[in-house]
């Protein structure tokens, strides 16, 4: 009998707690990390700092930093001056224009140097059609809330593979309107309805005075990009319930939303996006204007890796692939994404 | 080119081996002459034996190298055409046929034929059916076949005979017949081939008490386990659908219950499994990587025979027997879980104090195989082959709170619901046309499905009016099948003794509807309802066409060639892929027990998995190659070579070389379900290159069996759009080691014990943290990048190595009445080896190192089974 004991002692010794990892096994060197996003504007913003391998010690992005960086930036051949701005930031001066070609070189003290390229695209636009107002469920709230929809139409710039980012920027004005009227020498009258706070207030008014003039004071102006109800945007909303629960996301890194053109190649399309009415910071009215961002593949596949990672639980448990952090530089890590940017005309819900 | 070459010599093989044997012979065609046959009765086997003859004059004797002859006759399709040799003449030889079967009538397939004087023999096939081409004269016959005891005759072969003869299973003996056993590895061409019978399988260590095909598989060399309990096969380097399961001849899709625990094939009903890693045989296609070939029994002809047994999750019940004695048979075997019999009450006891939250988890899975067998005469056989499998999970989760200050109810309740299933049905008929060619006509059709529906209800209500305050519902669903229907004909033709020429056709239309989608939302207030309501559906037609020869050639004892193509056209869309795929195996033997083989193989499939991860999900769906795509193809070579060191042990050697195209990989990790409508616009073309070694040795003596096998292997993936090197395979398992024993102790004690170790799994983890960028714009307006980790070359990581023990002991008894009793203990995991199964990367709060952590979850799983033969 004691042998019996003596077994099952052994037996769930042996049933060891989980294993280790040694996570010095994927130590790898501390790298140069650049970022830089050319496109037609005049100054080009370059980001450098050191990674932490993950064998070392975690530290603030401050003492990652690198500010003392020597850069070379040419286009098509002739350098660019670049100015140092603190904080790991420099600054490229000069124009660019579509189908420029972008070189980058950049070293540091004890680092590898990191090199780059990308070349300017061509330009594209897209068109604000319209911002109405709907209702749309709200599972937090338990309510259906308001929210706007933006109706925004492009074309897909050619029959081969494009790439595609788009933002929705919103412009919340908080402030009042005020009617007044016009006397025979052509002063401003004030009438009875001044500082009207809403939107609403303000547009009764009016159909009902039609002859009020109307000026309006704003207190401040808000930009913004919100992040987008993508529910009613098969293009940008490719999970369902089901993957929730498999821990799937559908998040977009930094409100960037990117597309490639594999389902509308060659044509027109139409996006439906909503900005929830919570988000809205204005008392008076909000403005909308659709930026679209004509991107380069490496500037695509980069910041869909980094989706890609922060959507797919399942992945990160080893059960599916993990994208690969796509970098397009050579000897560190870190992006060299062109894009030419577009901007649509500002539409509120009232015109 | 490759092909034209591989053709060319093959041709060239052939035409040597037609010349060879009459060289200087020339043969000049006299006449063609039909016979009318006669038949003359012999004996053989355990039983009296069913032994006829044809007449001499009957049917087709062929040209030997007997001088005595100066006129021989040469067999063309049933017409016997007198050839006249300008050579010394040959003796006449005869054709001895029949079938192979035990003692119940059930036939077996690969039993061997062996005429040891002539050291010539041959093979039963699927259906029993052998046919063996000898000198006139008495020969010396062994009929063998594992587990069952050796029958030795002499026949005299005057004209062609048929033989039924009927093997006495003899489990106390089961010597391995290494000598007369044609289907050992020593004899025949085939590489990188196992063939398990219902014996072994019951025979081995079984996860839960409940044997398995698909987990013994695993423990075979060059085959990956993938993730632990949870996901498919992986062989040679393939991913999980490149294996052609075959149930009775209908390929089956899903051949998963629960998630991957258990396959869909019941072991009491199943006769035989082929399993072909390498050199796969012309009549095979479709699927890059194996093939498991798997045959139910047809049923006893002369009694009544069952099983009834229950384990600890599954229960199961197996019935055959005559229903004309001799003439018709049945077989059914029926399983089902009874898990979900028990956990209703065990929910409903743990919810009992919980007044807010309910939550119930039912699962059942079940599968009918049934079959029926009808003999016309020895010629014809009919038989009907059904499976029906069903897996069902559901999940219910009721919330139901009210808060004291607030004068509403709230009740949420989301449900879940999975179902999958399969429903194949094979009608074949097979047909002796000649004692030298045999046929089979099937008609097949499988079905499989896939359904997944979910409820969420949300509402809140006034309290204690109980008036609807705001409902939230919202109503989802997935429904993907697939149904084939085709039709297969197969010949078996042995012109000679040295030739074995299979061909065929065979049809399949595909109509395959993945993701008919539904979504229904309705929401209300108290002012306001919104319904939002959608529907899609997604219909393929697909036809896929191939015919299929090989030609198997002993040019001598030594030296034998078995080549073949398979040609195949695939439709879909108006899009036609056509192409060879040529076969080549040789073999040489050196000595008496010693051989060397080698073999190529080239493969084609064109219908894909689509899944976004490595586990066996019911959201998985199938979709075939479309016009943006290629089919996949593999080319795998492998060499061998196979040693029988003494009566006890074999052992071999085997090297294998697969490069693979048009993978493909799901490119977009967005949601569980790739969407079907366009799913080939977001997958990856890619390569993979797989180099494999395995060592197989196997000892087998009265009292214990031990099969031994070493896997070195290198298993890598090149998608570039993912990564612009070549990575591995996060089931490159470099070395794989297993041990399997099996005991008997005594005719009342059975025992077994397996140990299993390899590699680890690999998976990816983060190789840098750095700041992330500012992306256009943001800078101005507060969406800052912050730090997060980047991931490099995938699956940089091999997890700590995979090792387990899994013990069992069979304790058998007669009863009475003469039926036998087992019970089954099992354990698996016996030492409580929690194996990895991920690692997490843990970021410090502050500046600190990181940490990895391991996640293990599977456990020591005791397990009992009681199993009554009757």
């Amino acid at each position: 009998m004691n042998k019996i004991y003596l077994l099952l002692a052994t037996m769930f010794a042996l049933s060891s707690c989980n294993e280790d990892f040694d996570i010095d096994t994927i130590g790898e060197d501390p790298l140069m990390v650049v970022y830089c996003f050319p496109s037609t504007s005049d100054t080009t913003i370059i980001q450098v700092s050191v990674s932490t391998p993950m064998n070392q010690s975690i530290r603030p992005d401050l003492e990652t930093d690198i500010s003392n960086a020597d850069i070379s930036y040419r286009v098509n051949g002739y350098d660019y001056p670049v100015i140092a701005v603190g904080h790991g930031e420099y600054y490229a001066i000069g124009k660019h224009s579509v189908n420029d070609l972008v070189d980058i070189l950049v070293s540091a003290d004890s680092l590898p140097s990191v090199s780059g390229t990308a070349t300017i695209p061509t330009d594209c636009s897209i068109q604000l059609n319209s911002v109405k107002r709907i209702q749309r469920y709200d599972r937090d709230s338990g309510t259906t809330i308001p929210q706007d929809q933006i109706a925004a139409t492009f074309t897909d710039v050619s029959s081969a593979k494009d790439y595609y980012a788009f933002r929705v920027k919103m412009r919340s004005y908080k402030g009042t309107a005020s009617a007044y009227t016009l006397n025979e020498r052509g002063e401003k009258v004030a009438s009875q309805y001044t500082k009207i706070a809403t939107m609403e207030q303000y547009l009764q008014l009016k159909a009902q005075h039609p002859e009020l003039e109307w000026e309006f004071n704003y207190t401040q102006v808000v930009n913004s990009y919100p992040t987008l109800n993508l529910e009613d945007e098969p293009l940008l909303h490719p999970i369902n319930k089901v993957d929730d629960q498999f821990g799937f996301t559908n998040l977009f890194y930094q409100n960037f939303y990117i597309v490639d053109d594999a389902t509308f190649n060659g044509e027109s399309y139409t996006l439906h996006l909503n900005v929830p009415a919570k988000l809205t910071v204005g008392n008076f009215k909000e403005e909308y204007q659709v930026e679209i961002y004509y991107i380069t593949k490496d500037f695509y596949k980069f910041i869909k890796s980094i989706n890609d990672v922060e959507n797919n639980d399942l992945a990160v448990r080893g059960f599916s692939l993990v994208t690969p952090t796509a970098s397009n530089v050579t000897g560190g890590i870190g992006l060299i994404g062109a894009f030419n940017k577009s901007e649509s005309s500002f539409k509120s819900r009232n015109n | 080119m490759k092909l034209i070459l591989l053709s060319g010599l093959f041709l060239a093989i052939n035409l040597f081996a037609t010349i060879t044997p009459y060289s200087p012979v020339k043969i000049k065609t006299k006449s063609a002459l039909l016979h009318d046959k006669s038949q003359s009765p012999a004996t053989f086997g355990a039983e009296p034996i069913t032994a006829q003859t044809e007449d001499n004059g009957g049917e087709s004797p062929s040209q030997t190298a007997d001088p005595s002859q100066a006129d021989a006759k040469v067999e063309t399709a049933g017409k016997v055409m007198e050839a006249e040799m300008a050579a010394p003449p040959r003796a006449k030889r005869y054709t001895l046929f029949g079938y192979i079967k035990n003692v119940d009538g059930e036939p077996l397939i690969n039993a061997s034929v062996y005429a040891p004087a002539l050291s010539r023999g041959t093979l039963t096939n699927s259906y029993g059916f052998f046919s063996l081409s000898l000198p006139e004269g008495e020969h010396q016959i062994r009929i063998s076949y594992v587990g069952y005891e050796e029958v030795t005759r002499m026949v005299n072969l005057t004209s062609n005979q048929t033989v039924t003869a009927f093997l006495t299973s003899n489990t106390l003996i089961d010597e391995v017949v290494i000598f007369g056993n044609l289907n050992s590895p020593l004899h025949n061409t085939q590489t990188g081939k196992r063939t398990f019978s219902q014996h072994d399988i019951r025979s081995e260590f079984s996860f839960l008490s409940t044997p398995d095909v698909v987990k013994t598989l695993k423990r075979t060399s060059g085959v990956a386990e993938g993730i632990e309990l949870m996901s498919g096969l992986y062989v040679h380097g393939g991913n999980n659908d490149e294996n052609l399961y075959l149930l009775d001849g209908t390929p089956m899709y899903q051949v998963n219950h629960t998630f991957g625990i258990f396959s869909s094939f019941n072991s009491d009903v199943i006769k035989n499994v082929d399993f072909y890693k390498s050199g796969f045989p012309a009549r095979y296609g479709g699927r890059l990587s194996s093939v498991i070939d798997v045959r139910t029994n047809d049923g006893t002809m002369n009694q009544v025979k069952g099983m009834f047994r229950l384990g600890l999750i599954d229960g199961a019940l197996q019935l055959e027997g005559p229903i004309q004695k001799n003439k018709t048979s049945f077989n059914i075997g029926i399983r089902r879980s009874w898990i979900d019999l028990i956990s209703k009450p065990i929910f409903s006891m743990i919810n009992k104090d919980d007044n807010e939250d309910d939550f119930t988890m039912d699962f059942m899975f079940q599968d009918i195989n049934a079959k029926l067998t009808h003999l016309f005469n020895d010629r014809s056989r009919i038989s009907l082959s059904v499976y029906v499998g069903e897996d069902k999970m559901s999940t219910d989760e009721k919330l139901y709170w009210k808060l004291t200050d607030e004068q509403y109810d709230y009740h949420d309740q989301m449900k879940n619901n999975f179902d999958w299933g399969n429903f194949n049905a094979a009608l074949n008929w097979s047909y002796m046309f000649s004692p030298k060619l045999f046929a089979n006509f099937s008609a097949v059709y499988s079905f499989n499905r896939s359904k997944f529906y979910s409820t969420y209800v949300s509402d809140i209500s006034d309290n204690p009016e109980d008036n609807l305050y705001g409902l939230d519902n919202a109503d989802h669903g997935f429904t993907s099948s697939i149904n084939d229907v085709g039709y297969r004909a197969e010949f078996d033709f042995r012109p000679n003794p040295s030739q074995h020429i299979r061909f065929g056709h065979t049809y399949t239309h595909h109509l395959i509807k993945p993701q008919t989608s539904y979504k229904i939302n309705y929401y209300s207030d108290q002012n306001k309802v919104d319904t939002v309501s959608s529907e899609s559906s997604n219909r393929h037609l697909a036809n896929e066409y191939v015919i299929f020869a090989e030609d198997e050639i002993n040019f001598n004892n030594a030296l034998s060639v078995n080549g073949g193509f398979n040609m195949h056209v695939f439709t879909t869309k108006g899009k036609s892929f056509w192409g060879i795929d040529p076969r080549l195996a040789f073999k040489v033997q050196a000595t008496e027990n010693l051989t060397f083989k080698m073999s190529y193989t080239k493969m084609s499939q064109f219908m894909h998995k689509i899944s976004n991860s490595f586990l066996e999900m019911p959201t998985d769906y199938w979709a075939a190659t479309t016009e943006r795509l290629q089919p996949m193809t593999s080319d795998q070579f492998a060499i061998g070579m196979y040693y029988n060191i003494n009566k006890n042990w074999f052992m071999s050697i085997e090297a294998s070389h697969k490069i693979t195209n048009h993978l493909l990989q799901y490119a977009n990790w967005n949601g569980l379900e790739p969407p079907a409508e366009s799913w080939d616009t977001s997958v990856m073309d890619g390569k993979g290159k797989y180099f494999g070694i395995e060592v197989d040795a196997k000892y087998h003596a009265q009292i214990a069996t031990i099969d031994m096998s070493y896997t070195l292997s290198f298993n890598q993936r090149k998608f570039e759009e993912l990564y612009e090197d070549w990575f591995y395979d996060v089931f490159d398992n470099r070395h794989k080691f297993n041990f399997t024993a099996r005991f008997k102790f005594n005719p009342k004690i059975h025992g077994y014990v397996s140990w299993m170790y390899h590699s680890g799994n690999r998976m990816t983890l983060p190789t840098q943290y750095v700041q992330m960028p500012d992306t256009p714009s943001s800078n101005n307006i507060d969406l800052l990048g912050e730090s997060n980790y980047v991931y490099d070359k995938p699956n940089n990581i091999v997890l700590s190595p995979y090792h387990r023990m899994d013990a069992g002991f069979d304790f058998r008894h007669k009863t009475k009445r003469g039926n036998e009793r087992v019970w089954n203990l099992s354990v698996y995991n016996l030492y409580c080896h929690l194996n990895t199964m991920w690692v997490t990367i843990r970021q410090p709060d502050k500046p600190d190192y990181f940490k990895a952590k391991t996640h293990g979850y599977i456990p020591i799983i005791p397990s009992c089974s009681y199993t009554l033969y009757f």
